[in-house]
């Protein structure tokens, strides 16, 4: 039984003209997802993309246009929000002023009429939990953002959902309080074991939270996996350029035989760099595509090596690694290493690609272009 | 451009001492950051070197001239804010000429169109010069509020957080290209900050500022390498610098470092080190802080010789690698950090065995928290010295 | 030449100019509020004659005996108290649903309550004068006429001159603390609103634990000066009287009186008199609310 299914998901916008106009009429367009049982999945992508109108339609805040959403077994289309026996927690914490924090988390037992003791029992029981036992009797106003945040989470948690729900729950904190919750929500999520939905803008929260990562962009999803799979096997260049911090150097790039083996050649530029061997079976000479390859897998090649010398444009130690940008034509490329030797702007290095790291898009589509097995 | 000092500038405000005896000199082209957590008076050094604000005591020199009574706009400063300050009304290339156009410095239109274009080109914005602000990014705007300050040719940049509200890949790149500018340029900068890899990145020196007082400057590597304190050694470093309380022991031809890990008390044989194992035998050390960063401790999930057992707190990615956090299981619950790479399966709360690389170690005093000494010292001084030459 | 740039660079100077800014605001404070309060706390303790005062201590303060003046304030009391009553429940109900998702032509229905605050009070004095007018052809006589009774003299029954008064009133005003009541409930974040439904709140709940709270500055603000507004109240009765002079003082009100004592009767001083235990009954009244609301309570954060 799965935790939580999508078929084939559309929500229109709203005629009110409220949304901003996008190229498309639809917010979320044939979204389909399943969420095992227990597991936490992320939705991933830039604002605006849909991700937490999805958030929305699953909790049951925003209609659904079309499709069919499954809590479980139960079909919770036309569900109101309170029998969909989920919990969710919000952006804005959503602290409800007069009552202090104890009040706010037992606010829906005692709405659902749940009697005292069992009441006091499970509030009791979570507080710990969630580190706020010390903060029961305060109210919302007297609470910093972080602690806000696990008041908000508690409330979502204490009624035992079958799922919870995140919106953007680290968006307001900075800094050092935002890594320790991030780290609180993983430990706690490890702990409760509760099939959870976190939406997020930043890459390397569901990076580091998620079991799998569902990306989304203007509505469609572009691919769903785990946070190995959309690291070092994106279905397309959007994804390839939004998972990694700093993004992966994707360049327009010919190809051209010399002399037996393949390069890639840049316009604007003398660099070149040889092609992987597992890719001739797709390419050909005059061939255009886009090169896609992560800062840390760029490498300063050795004396001999086949790479032609270029020129560092820019230099900079950050103490536990060292970047070095290259111009190639008008873009930037950057490579990472943590080789301790320092350059300096002008000097010159030979480049080579960590061969089963490189990526080939397509030049019109951005799709990923495998090779053939 | 133009050498930049302050000498014991002090500032308050009603009972809050700002700044507490500021004393910095700013070579001529130099970039210099000022780095500290928020609220230690990076920006009221800079609004001090802007003529913002006035010091009560201490004098602000440019090029050796005392300038504490001369107001703002005499100074021939620059300043890029962290929000931009944009005139919302004017056209881009409006709020660009808009300094040019004043009264002080009276330029005819041809000089000031020929002056922004220059400008554009270098910010890459000769696009955006028709919009209003309203309908440009918060990374274009950034550009603007460069460019406007480009187009002054002022004696010094003044930059207040200028990347702060940027998403994370725009301030990289941003960054980055900062740092060609200003080479192309040769400008005297004055960078405020409060994320260490812009100070590494950007400064040819850095002075990190704690509670309105210096508590360090030198450049990146220095500051890195020998950090004057535990403070300076937790601000530089992503995930930050590893402490670790212990006892030495052992005689002057082998010491050890004892600490406690999950219940249990482990040594570490120190490496032998000239100047390590003379500071020892010198100041007859017994406890110490032991800094060693994340990526010189090596895990492994099997039991391995040499390798401390100890629990999986967490496992996060930073990026273009992860970071795995340990509970050490002492009633301070402290923790350790270690760089592994990403997407590895890694259970919370499971066994891991960790081994540290002593000889990348620094050393604090228990007490006082201060520099005491590191592994292979003396290479970094030379290093150090060989940057300040430059 | 020399004095003209010489006056110009002290007007521009960094230190002049922060006061030349203020300078407007704070004649206009001086000229038309201090003074004018200093002057009638003076005024109370004198007898305003043509050209001359003569200073006749607390003599002027013996109009609170006044038998009228003490009706006059029973009545401006009664007023404020029902007014209060109507006019901040009611326009907050209308605000609430008129905020609420389901809600159709939300701008006509804006524009339809807030209108009558844009009415002349002159003009619409006369009108209701006229419609409660105690002939059978009047508005309110033909609608009571069609349920077959009598015709009621409106403006001079006691119990029926209040109904008029809080009519004209509430027709009147319901729209403005309405409109106050929007912009404060367009300030609570949606996602309460969610979260409580998603948590099983009812209705009710939802009001008690979201809405009132949150609303609770503008609740405040309005209830203050609606206790201002109604002790104050003086154009409606005037001009639904056709004058100061209702039957038997029946609509005379606290300013009414004044009025009477300081144009009709040209006695200034004990005018000045009434208004200063005027102001006095309302700082002192609005006082005890604010604090009670806990408006001087220094919060801790």
């Amino acid at each position: 039984m799965a935790g939580l299914t999508l078929n084939h998901i559309y929500k229109r916008y709203d005629n009110s003209g409220k949304k901003k106009k996008v190229k498309n009429d639809f917010a979320v367009k044939d979204l389909n997802l399943v969420c095992e049982q227990g597991e936490f999945i992320a939705l991933l992508g830039p604002s605006g993309c849909g991700k937490t109108t999805t958030l929305r339609m699953i909790a049951g805040l925003e209609e659904i246009t079309d499709g069919e959403i499954y809590i479980g077994e139960r079909l919770v289309n036309n569900l109101h929000p309170k029998d969909r026996n989920i919990g969710l927690a919000f952006e804005d914490y959503a602290m409800y002023p007069p009552l202090n924090v104890y009040g706010n988390v037992a606010f829906n037992l005692r709405a659902k009429g749940v009697d005292k003791s069992e009441i006091d029992r499970r509030v009791r029981e979570i507080a710990p939990l969630m580190q706020i036992d010390d903060l029961l009797e305060k109210m919302p106003v007297k609470l910093s953002g972080g602690q806000k945040q696990r008041v908000n989470i508690a409330r979502a948690i204490i009624r035992e959902p079958e799922l919870l729900l995140m919106d953007e729950p680290l968006s307001h904190l900075d800094g050092k309080a935002r890594q320790a919750m991030r780290t609180e929500i993983k430990r706690l999520i490890n702990k409760i074991k509760c099939t959870t939905v976190y939406v997020t803008h930043d890459q390397l929260e569901a990076m580091s939270l998620a079991d799998k990562i569902a990306i989304i962009n203007f509505g469609v999803l572009q691919q769903f996996g785990t946070p190995t799979e959309v690291y070092d096997d994106p279905v397309n260049e959007f994804v390839a350029s939004f998972i990694g911090e700093p993004p992966m150097n994707i360049l327009e790039t010919t190809i051209i035989k010399k002399e037996g083996t393949f390069f890639f050649t840049f316009s604007n530029s003398n660099l070149e760099i040889a092609v992987p061997q597992r890719y001739y079976s797709v390419i050909s000479d005059g061939f255009r595509c886009k090169m896609g390859v992560r800062p840390m897998d760029v490498l300063i090649g050795g004396p001999d090596s086949q790479g032609t010398p270029e020129k560092i444009a820019t230099f900079e130690n950050l103490g536990d690694e060292r970047r070095i940008g290259i111009h190639v034509g008008d873009i930037l490329m950057m490579l990472i290493t943590e080789d301790e030797k320092r350059y300096k702007r002008g000097d010159i290095i030979k480049l080579e690609v960590r061969g089963e790291k490189t990526h080939l898009f397509d030049i019109t589509t951005g799709d990923r272009i495998r090779e053939k097995k | 451009m133009a050498r930049i000092q302050l000498e014991n500038v002090k500032k308050a405000f009603g009972k809050v001492q700002a700044l507490d005896g500021i004393t910095i000199d700013v070579k001529d082209k130099e970039f210099f950051v000022l780095f500290g957590p928020a609220g230690a008076g990076k920006t009221t050094i800079l609004n001090c070197i802007a003529g913002i604000m006035m010091p009560e005591e201490g004098l602000v020199k440019f090029d050796g001239e005392i300038m504490n009574l001369t107001d703002s706009a005499h100074r021939n400063v620059a300043m890029v804010f962290e929000n931009y300050a944009l005139y919302p009304q004017m056209t881009v290339y409006d709020n660009m000429a808009s300094a040019l156009r004043s009264k002080l410095y009276k330029t005819d239109e041809a000089e000031i169109r020929e002056r922004i274009q220059w400008a554009a080109k270098i910010m890459k914005m000769e696009k955006l010069l028709e919009r209003l602000p309203s309908q440009l990014s918060n990374g274009q705007k950034q550009r603007v509020a460069m460019g406007r300050a480009l187009v002054r040719n002022p004696s010094v940049f003044l930059m207040d957080e200028p990347l702060a509200h940027l998403d994370a890949k725009l301030r990289n790149s941003m960054r980055t290209e900062l740092k060609e500018m200003q080479a192309n340029l040769g400008s005297t900068c004055i960078y405020v900050t409060h994320d260490f890899m812009e100070a590494m990145a950007l400064g040819d020196r850095i002075a990190i500022i704690k509670e309105g007082r210096i508590v360090q400057i030198g450049t990146g590597d220095e500051i890195y390498y020998m950090p004057c304190n535990e403070f300076t050694a937790q601000l530089m470093g992503d995930p930050e610098i590893n402490l670790i309380d212990a006892e030495i022991s052992g005689t002057e031809e082998a010491y050890t470092a004892k600490f406690s890990l999950n219940g249990e008390m482990v040594a570490c044989s120190l490496p032998q080190d000239s100047g390590v194992y003379a500071k020892i035998k010198e100041l007859g050390l017994k406890r110490v802080d032991i800094g060693i960063r994340p990526q010189h401790i090596k895990y492994s999930f099997e039991p391995q010789d040499g390798y401390f057992k100890t629990t999986v707190y967490s496992y996060e990615s930073i990026g273009n690698k992860s970071v795995i956090v340990t509970d050490c299981g002492d009633k301070n619950h402290s923790q350790l950090r270690m760089i592994a790479p990403n997407g590895l399966r890694v259970a919370i709360d499971n066994d891991i065995y960790i081994h540290l690389e002593m000889d990348h170690a620094i050393f604090f005093g228990s007490e006082t928290k201060d520099y005491i000494v590191r592994y292979d010292e003396a290479n970094y001084i030379a290093l150090a010295a060989a940057q300040e030459d430059e | 030449m020399k004095k003209q740039s010489f006056f110009r660079k002290f007007l521009y100077s960094q230190k002049v100019a922060p006061y030349v800014f203020i300078a407007p605001f704070v004649i206009t404070f001086l000229v038309f509020f201090a003074y004018s309060i200093f002057s009638m706390v003076m005024m109370s303790f004198q007898k305003v004659a043509g050209a001359g005062t003569t200073f006749i201590g607390t003599e002027n303060y013996r109009v609170l005996s006044n038998s009228i003046f003490q009706k006059s304030l029973k009545n401006s009391i009664f007023y404020t108290i029902v007014s209060c009553a109507l006019m901040i429940p009611i326009p907050l109900v209308l605000a609430v649903m008129l905020n609420s998702k389901p809600m159709r032509a939300k701008s006509t229905f804006r524009s339809i309550l807030f209108i009558p605050a844009l009415t002349s009070v002159v003009v619409a004095g006369v009108v209701f004068r006229l419609m409660f007018g105690e002939l059978e052809g009047s508005f309110m006589n033909q609608i009571i006429g069609m349920f077959g009774k009598a015709p009621i003299v409106w403006l001079r029954t006691p119990s029926t001159v209040w109904l008029v008064l809080f009519f004209v009133c509430l027709w009147r005003w319901t729209g403005v603390n309405m409109m106050y009541y929007l912009s404060g409930l367009q300030q609570i974040p949606a996602d309460l609103y969610e979260s409580a439904s998603i948590d099983g709140a009812s209705v009710m709940q939802q009001f008690r634990y979201i809405t009132i709270p949150l609303l609770k500055p503008t609740i405040v603000y309005v209830l203050t000066i609606s206790i201002f507004g109604g002790m104050a109240m003086f154009s409606e009765s005037y001009m639904i009287f056709n004058g100061n002079k209702s039957p038997n003082n029946v609509g005379t009100t606290l300013v009414g009186f004044l009025y009477r004592m300081g144009f009709e009767q040209n006695n200034l001083g004990i005018a000045s008199a009434v208004g200063v235990v005027f102001l006095l009954i309302v700082l002192v009244v609005n006082a005890i609310q604010l604090a009670i609301n806990g408006t001087f309570s220094r919060k801790e954060n």
